[in-house]
């Protein structure tokens, strides 16, 4: 089933550049684009297997270095809940990564980005009795794969999967078990937002 | 030309990406013959229950002692509460099959004061209690605590000297840990020998 679906999205963005239509590039003197998005991160790994994923909002900024690639930088925050231990963890990462779009002149365009950066995982217990609040540190490894269509010259439509495998640093944790196991961490979102391009 | 290349780079990046295996315990039967594997799960405290058991009885035990002698006496005190973190592995022996799972406990609020006592005097003379902590290997140690952890359930408590006559005692145990939260609970009545 699953392989059934990576076929169809590879296919899909096979799709995407045959059937794209040309657009006007009048807007490429202007490479500063501000980007907000929102969806929802899935927690599937490790020490965060059992909680549950709920919303993410991330902002951007990417700036255009040559016609097929830049940098972009951006900052996302992402809320995960166990039920099991009545934990709230904010995941916040801020990062900066290299870019290349496949499509420019094209009305749908193709980015793949990867980077890093710093991830900080807030915890905190809901219980009354006793609370605790902890904040874990670490350097998240950030995949990208964002489906841009042009709605006007300035503005776009964001479509992206985002990825984060992070390498937490030692130290004395509660709400994380100290185990070297638990030091390695992956979530990921897919989120839905909008590109403006100055 | 370039649109297949890319399509291959694309389905190259996803036949990359490995999944993650889950545990089938149809193909993997639990390893019988293997040692267990003790888990750490943390706890904050929520509950105390007292009990009072001999030296030659487990922890837990739940035979009720109406007489005992001073030095044979032990206060077991369960701590229980709400998990804070559950480790999520599962444990593999070296052929590959899942080794047996125990769970203990570990209770995260520091101590600010435990404090024991008796319904009546129980001796005029002497410091009356001693408390051991556990370790993750069913050791118990007497430690100064103040400050520290409660770490695993159950504490022992003994007596370090015989009453002044031989009677009935309820000992009572109030934990108060750094937060003023605090915790007490009482034994069953006890025919202590000095």
């Amino acid at each position: 089933m699953k392989y059934k679906l990576i076929i169809f999205i590879a296919l899909l963005f096979a799709g995407f550049s045959i059937f794209s239509q040309d657009v006007n590039s009048s807007d490429t003197n202007n490479n500063l684009t501000f980007e907000l998005s929102a969806g929802k991160i899935f927690s599937p790994y490790r020490f965060y297997k059992n909680h549950t994923g709920y919303e993410k909002f991330s902002f951007g900024v990417s700036k255009k270095l040559f016609k097929y690639g830049g940098a972009v930088f951006s900052q996302s925050y992402g809320r995960v809940f166990s039920k099991t231990t009545n934990n709230q963890t904010l995941v916040m990462t801020t990062t900066i990564s290299p870019y290349i779009t496949f499509f420019a002149d094209k009305k749908i365009n193709l980015r793949f980005s990867s980077g890093t950066g710093l991830i900080c995982l807030s915890t905190k217990t809901l219980y009354d009795i006793y609370p605790i609040n902890e904040k874990i540190y670490g350097m998240p490894i950030k995949g990208n794969i964002a489906v841009l269509y042009k709605l006007q010259n300035k503005l776009a439509l964001n479509l992206n999967i985002d990825t984060h495998y992070s390498f937490l640093f030692t130290g004395n944790y509660k709400l994380l078990i100290n185990d070297p196991y638990y030091y390695k961490t992956f979530f990921y979102s897919i989120n839905i937002g909008i590109n403006y391009t100055l | 030309m370039k649109k297949i290349i890319y399509l291959i780079l694309i389905m190259l990046f996803f036949n990359a990406c490995i999944k993650y295996p889950e545990v089938d315990f149809v193909k993997n039967p639990e390893c019988l013959g293997c040692s267990a594997h003790y888990y750490t799960t943390y706890y904050i405290l929520n509950n105390v229950t007292a009990k009072i058991t001999d030296n030659d009885s487990v922890d837990s035990d739940t035979i009720n002692y109406d007489t005992l002698r001073y030095n044979d006496l032990n206060i077991i005190t369960d701590l229980s509460g709400q998990i804070i973190a559950d480790q999520t592995y599962e444990c593999r022996a070296s052929d590959g099959r899942y080794r047996k799972v125990l769970t203990q406990a570990y209770f995260v609020n520091k101590i600010q004061s435990i404090e024991i006592s008796a319904n009546k005097l129980y001796n005029t003379k002497a410091n009356n209690f001693a408390i051991y902590f556990r370790d993750k290997e069913f050791n118990y140690t007497q430690k100064n605590y103040e400050g520290e952890e409660l770490g695993y359930t159950p504490l022992k408590i003994k007596l370090t000297a015989p009453p002044d006559s031989s009677q009935w005692f309820v000992f009572t145990i109030k934990i108060t840990d750094d937060k003023n939260n605090v915790f007490t609970s009482s034994t069953d009545s006890v025919f202590v020998l000095n």
